[in-house]
């Protein structure tokens, strides 16, 4: 999946969302897209996802059935149980093969297995955040498609609930599949294989690996190079 | 069809969950009928058709806008219809799912409603029963049809909620509304939700309790129809899935 030289902005908007964005996703590795708030990461997916019209510059994009987009929050009833929506994920999926119980089995290990269903018998709203955070992703993540999306699934999350986030959305990581995520948690990412694309004001000021991402800090604090990135590379691409 | 079926159970669990939907749409229409005919009860009246029809013409309206245009366009805006419409490949599932989940509560809420009425004001339940059935049945698919506009409007939920309620109040209102004018009244019927409601009601209940049919009205009753459900059909489309309020 390609972008060339890609504008965007909405109707209302004085500004452009993305200006002149060129990158290139990969199978095999995490694609981490990182910028501040409003930088247009959820806008730069809802372009590859195609829930927004896309404008001229995007190549070998994926239809809407070989795409899973996970979205930052959307709103549940807190009376339902865990089972309702992890029926409803996998019920509705459109390539439906197996019961949602089949898919589990087949999919989870033991641990995994044994957890989501404990949360399948309770009401989400006695589910703690990272809880209710986990089922979503877990489920999310038995979807089989060639591209997963995932707008910050580490948003309010305590380290440990984080850590098993990371965990499943890094196993989802295979040469047959893009995997993209945007996060503002970076010390997450230290353990793993991605490629980092950071976005300003709908710029891209730095793309590669994260020893390189941190190599931006004399002291390789994750949280320094993206400060350090903003105030140098962001204020020379905007004069 | 199994996705549709699958929205479906989900809506309906959704609808059992929010209370507050019940006490707008059978509570409040119980309390107002009593208190405004509350002298039914020592002596039913001959006639009483064009209340009854009124308040169940104001049940379904808020039914379907409020509880399925609405509900629509709070779904695109908390991001429930995009996150769906990828797992699903698709918004019609989603759409049809919660459409026809909104019909059953509907027939729920309307059935109770006219027993519960139909006991305190001791009238013929089982004829006002076979009336507001048949009402619903030919009614509620169109209406929901002619609601899909509300979910492709730019606007907050916040902002349409208080408004269609009183949208509606005026629309239930202006029923017996007459324009001294044939050709009026009869675009009138059309082009007012709560009219046309209204007056199939009376068409329906013509037929139940006299087995006479008006021709004419029935006419204009199926032209308006086939408006709303050609008016959702040309929009299903234009339902987006993500945000139009915010960036």
């Amino acid at each position: 999946m390609k972008l060339q030289e890609v504008n965007y902005q909405y109707k209302k908007s004085p500004e452009k969302a993305l200006e002149n964005l060129s990158l290139t996703f990969s199978k095999g590795k995490l694609n981490i897209i990182l910028g501040e708030n409003g930088a247009g990461k959820t806008t730069l997916f809802d372009l590859i996802s195609g829930a927004l019209k896309r404008p001229s510059g995007f190549f070998n994009m994926l239809p809407q059935e070989d795409i899973c987009y996970q979205q930052q929050t959307f709103s549940i009833p807190m009376t339902l149980k865990g089972d309702d929506y992890v029926k409803l994920f996998l019920n509705t999926e459109r390539k439906k093969e197996t019961t949602a119980v089949e898919k589990m089995k087949n999919n989870l290990n033991d641990n995994d297995y044994e957890k989501l269903n404990r949360l399948r018998k309770m009401r989400m709203g006695d589910m703690s955040v990272g809880e209710r955070r986990w089922l979503l992703v877990r489920t999310i993540c038995l979807l089989d498609r060639k591209l997963h999306i995932f707008d910050e699934p580490t948003a309010g999350l305590d380290p440990n609930a984080r850590e098993e986030v990371m965990r499943t959305i890094n196993s989802m990581v295979d040469k047959d599949r893009y995997v993209l995520m945007s996060t503002h948690i970076l010390h997450e990412l230290e353990n793993v294989d991605c490629d980092i694309f950071f976005i300003n004001k709908g710029e891209l000021i730095f793309q590669g690996s994260y020893q390189e991402f941190v190599a931006e800090d004399k002291d390789r604090n994750p949280n320094k190079a993206f400060q350090n990135l903003l105030v140098n590379k962001g204020a020379s691409n905007h004069g | 069809m199994n996705q549709t079926i699958e929205y479906f159970k989900y809506f309906n669990k959704e609808n059992l969950a929010n209370k507050m939907t019940g006490f707008y749409t059978l509570i409040i229409p119980i309390a107002f009928m009593l208190f405004t005919n509350y002298s039914w009860i020592n002596e039913t009246p001959d006639y009483y058709m064009s209340i009854v029809s009124a308040f169940w013409t104001f049940i379904i309206l808020l039914s379907i806008f409020s509880g399925y245009g609405i509900a629509l366009l709070i779904n695109r805006e908390n991001g429930f219809l995009k996150v769906f419409s990828f797992i699903s490949g698709s918004k019609t599932p989603i759409i049809i799912g919660k459409m026809f989940s909104q019909i059953l509560y509907l027939f729920v809420v309307l059935f109770v409603f006219t027993v519960t009425i139909g006991f305190l004001f001791q009238l013929n339940v089982f004829l006002l029963t076979i009336n507001v059935i048949l009402l619903a049945a030919v009614i509620s698919v169109p209406l929901s049809f002619l609601a899909l506009v509300i979910p492709t409007l730019s606007v907050r939920q916040e902002t349409i909620a208080p408004a269609f309620m009183l949208v509606i109040v005026l629309l239930v209102n202006t029923v017996t509304f007459d324009f001294q004018s044939s050709v009026i009244n009869t675009i009138f019927t059309i082009i007012n939700p709560a009219a046309l409601t209204y007056d199939l009601s009376l068409l329906i209940s013509d037929v139940v309790w006299n087995a006479s049919f008006d021709i004419n009205q029935g006419i204009v009753i199926l032209i308006g129809i086939v408006i709303y459900i050609g008016i959702g059909l040309l929009i299903i489309n234009r339902v987006g899935v993500t945000s139009l309020t915010q960036r």
